[in-house]
């Protein structure tokens, strides 16, 4: 077909082609700011021609397909570096929250209450006798017991908070994956047809980014366009239009109903950050805690059992004593020992039997309080630190030859050190993240300015294909003008 | 590189975000006077800055200890001193005494002030400070010495009271009433001298004339040694006092921050915030939209 219809053809195919643009790009335009959306291009192609005899007509313009803007390589490494950004955020925040635990800088904490501790066992050496002295060391020793009791007791409520957290992030996980299992039966419908369902596909990526956000994963896209997705270690969380869902149960993971904690096979993400706090940062600043208790204890206990009380009695303890505490069956194993960590019934209420003296009950005796003063500047004392890795399941143990404060200030400072180096990685990570989705928006976002020339573009061609149709219609009107 | 828009109103958000979390860490070190305010500021310094705090409050301590034994040997000097002093005048009369001048009725008169003396050497052995006993070891609430008959007896040990003044450094305080007293023979010897005055026998009163110079001697050794113990204290605590000073400068230089600096860095910030908040109304007013009619 050729000829002035032909040429009506063109103008309207062109109209239509321009239209179609203009449609795409107000879409782009609106979407400037929705989250995740990727900018869509509309392809134009060129009609296919069509030969009449010895010459090749073009027959116009044509919308080939509207795609995506999408920058593949980079949208997978985003997808695996939220999951780690996640990660470290939620441990810098916790570790934050460890820290000011901790804080002794400020001067009020265990590090303080300790110190205050032997003061009054100072106190107490100048003036063996002196009920007042007497009295206010168990008032110490007390305050000393309550510091350890406030920071075991809100060491194991993050505890809690990390089981809580899991629970709920796991529920969130399941909610996703069930919404892109769905997703994928959608755009395996809409695509079957040929098109791409893009808007659909920016929707399954927001889902895979939050996925990301909750637990590390990889993925894949079937030939049909579905996703497959691994959470950690090769756990099956999604396929096409099926999807297996994480239950937890008293702190432990259970895959698919399946009654087996699969806790550590769950990596990356802020249900990683929870794990590796539940069950290896938290524990291991407990178990080293426990150990400067129980130490604490074991030294006190060992020199006071010695000494002489006021009414000349010896045999006493300062603290309860592990071997008649039935909660602490092994003298040697300090497990709760910051939790436990009490005066005996010898002392409390009974200041009288404190046994400062070394030899009788005189007033005047001072040379058990002296002993025991001496554990406070003792740098051979034997106390044990632990490190733990592998979520808890490697503990390793070294004995320190150190004073009971120096072995608490260097536990602070550890805690200062990871801390700095978890906002340092958090900080690094979320730079690094930026940079990446600055990458993937100068392909994938949409920039304003270019949307509108595109559509002054559109304009001017759909102002030329509309000449087209009245220059079209002049001439037709000259034809039926001849007689 | 395209820039998308959103990447551009992103990055302002994150620039403005930074800047004001950075305004606020220095404004937190102004108002703290600190630069660590938390372990993670500076883990190391925190480290150290605990350890320094740890061995400041012990020196305090061993300063308050040192205190309290300072009055105690004070009062103890003094105790012995005005014993000496008191053994000077038995000397005295014990002289003038011996003299062949005298007579029984002298003697007599003689032999009631001795007694009296011994009462009073009796009274500064049962010195007491803060209602404790200082020449009675470890039995402070007892009183160490008593007339027993003719004699006076100890009631108290041969303790010494030990005070650290110092990282496995002790100073014992006190002198026990044995060796203090009873090893003299103080007691014994004025009674006597008692004896022999009221007796009136020349011979024995120049014995125990004698007899008082050795324990005049025995006493003078004591001071002495109380002496010394005073000029180590006092040495100590000049040592002290040093060290207060050193740990107060090294815990300043480890945590104090240095204002001045934080508050032109702070102007540094306040500066870069403002160019991001006039770029920003800059970027908001570029746009083709501003030209098409």
């Amino acid at each position: 077909m050729s000829g002035v219809s032909s040429v009506f053809n063109i103008a309207k195919g062109a109209l239509q082609a321009q239209l179609l643009s203009l449609q795409v790009a107000s879409h782009n335009l609106a979407n400037v700011n929705t989250p995740g959306y990727t900018r869509q291009i509309a392809l134009l192609e060129t009609q296919p021609s069509a030969s009449t005899g010895r010459l090749n007509l073009g027959l116009g313009v044509n919308v080939a397909s509207i795609t995506q803007a999408v920058d593949i390589y980079t949208s997978q490494t985003i997808h695996r570096n939220i999951a780690d950004l996640s990660e470290s955020d939620t441990k810098a925040s916790t570790l934050n929250y460890i820290e000011s635990l901790f804080n002794d800088t400020s001067g009020t904490g265990l590090a303080q209450a300790l110190s205050e501790f032997w003061k009054a066992w100072h106190d107490l050496a100048n003036n063996p006798s002196g009920i007042g002295e007497r009295t206010s060391l168990l008032g110490k020793a007390e305050n000393l017991c309550s510091f350890f009791h406030s920071l075991r007791n809100n060491l194991s409520q993050i505890i809690d908070q990390a089981n809580a957290s899991i629970t709920i992030a796991l529920q969130e996980v399941n909610v996703i994956t069930s919404q892109i299992a769905k997703l994928n039966g959608k755009i395996l419908e809409a695509e079957s047809a040929g098109a791409v369902a893009n808007d659909l596909r920016d929707q399954r990526n927001i889902l895979l980014e939050k996925l990301s956000n909750y637990v590390g994963n990889v993925y894949l896209e079937d030939e049909n366009g579905g996703l497959k997705i691994w959470g950690g270690q090769g756990l099956r969380l999604v396929d096409g239009l099926e999807y297996w869902g994480l239950e937890s149960d008293d702190g432990q993971i259970f895959w698919n109903d399946i009654p087996v904690d699969i806790s550590k096979r769950l990596t990356g993400g802020k249900i990683g950050g929870w794990l590796d706090i539940r069950d290896e940062i938290v524990p291991q600043y407990i178990a080293n805690l426990d150990e400067l208790a129980g130490t604490l204890i074991a030294q006190v206990n060992a020199r006071h059992f010695n000494g002489y009380t006021l009414e000349g009695e010896t045999g006493k303890y300062f603290f309860k004593n592990f071997q008649t505490a039935p909660e602490l069956p092994n003298p040697s194993d300090y497990t709760n020992a910051a939790a436990y960590i009490q005066l005996s019934t010898d002392v409390l209420g009974n200041p009288r039997n404190i046994a400062a003296g070394g030899s009788t009950g005189d007033p005047g005796d001072n040379e058990n309080a002296l002993e025991i003063l001496n554990i406070q500047n003792d740098d051979t004392n034997s106390i044990t630190k632990w490190v733990y890795s592998e979520r808890g399941d490697a503990r390793a143990s070294i004995t320190l030859n150190d004073t009971l404060e120096h072995y608490y200030h260097n536990l602070i400072g550890e805690i200062g050190l990871l801390t700095e180096q978890m906002q340092q990685k958090q900080e690094f990570m979320q730079t690094f993240l930026d940079q990446l989705r600055t990458v993937r928006d100068s392909v994938s976002g949409v920039n304003v300015d270019e949307e509108l020339v595109e559509v002054m573009k559109i304009q001017r061609a759909f102002e030329a294909a509309s000449k087209l149709i009245s220059v079209a219609d002049q001439m037709l009107q000259s034809l039926l003008e001849i007689r | 590189m395209r820039v998308a828009t959103r990447t551009i109103y992103y990055n302002l958000q994150k620039k403005l975000l930074s800047l004001e979390e950075k305004q606020q860490k220095i404004n937190e070190q102004i108002a703290s006077g600190k630069v660590v305010n938390k372990p993670s500021d500076n883990p190391l310094a925190t480290i150290n800055v605990l350890h320094l705090q740890t061995a400041w409050s012990q020196v305090q301590q061993y300063q308050r200890n040192m205190e309290a034994t300072k009055t105690w040997l004070n009062l103890t000097e003094s105790a012995l001193q005005q014993t000496e002093e008191l053994i000077g005048r038995a000397k005295e009369i014990a002289t003038q005494m011996a003299s062949d001048t005298q007579n029984a009725s002298t003697r007599a008169l003689a032999a009631k002030e001795i007694d009296q003396l011994l009462d009073q050497a009796i009274s500064l052995a049962n010195s007491e400070l803060g209602g404790k006993y200082i020449f009675a070891g470890y039995k402070v609430n007892t009183v160490p010495f008593s007339k027993v008959g003719g004699s006076v007896q100890y009631n108290g040990d041969t303790n010494t009271i030990q005070i650290p003044i110092g990282q496995e450094e002790s100073l014992p305080i006190n002198k026990d009433g044995q060796t203090a007293f009873m090893d003299a023979d103080i007691f014994t010897v004025l009674g006597a001298l008692q004896t022999a005055l009221e007796n009136n026998q020349t011979a024995e009163i120049r014995q125990q004339l004698e007899n008082l110079q050795e324990v005049a001697d025995h006493f003078n050794n004591q001071i002495v040694d109380i002496g010394s113990r005073l000029n180590r204290l006092e040495a100590k605590q000049n040592i002290l006092k040093d060290l207060d000073l050193f740990f107060q400068e090294r815990i300043s230089a480890e945590e104090d921050a240095d204002i001045s600096a934080l508050v032109v860095d702070l102007k540094a910030k306040e500066l870069a915030y403002q160019a991001a908040l006039l770029s920003s109304v800059k970027i908001h007013e570029l746009t083709l939209l501003n030209y098409l009619r």
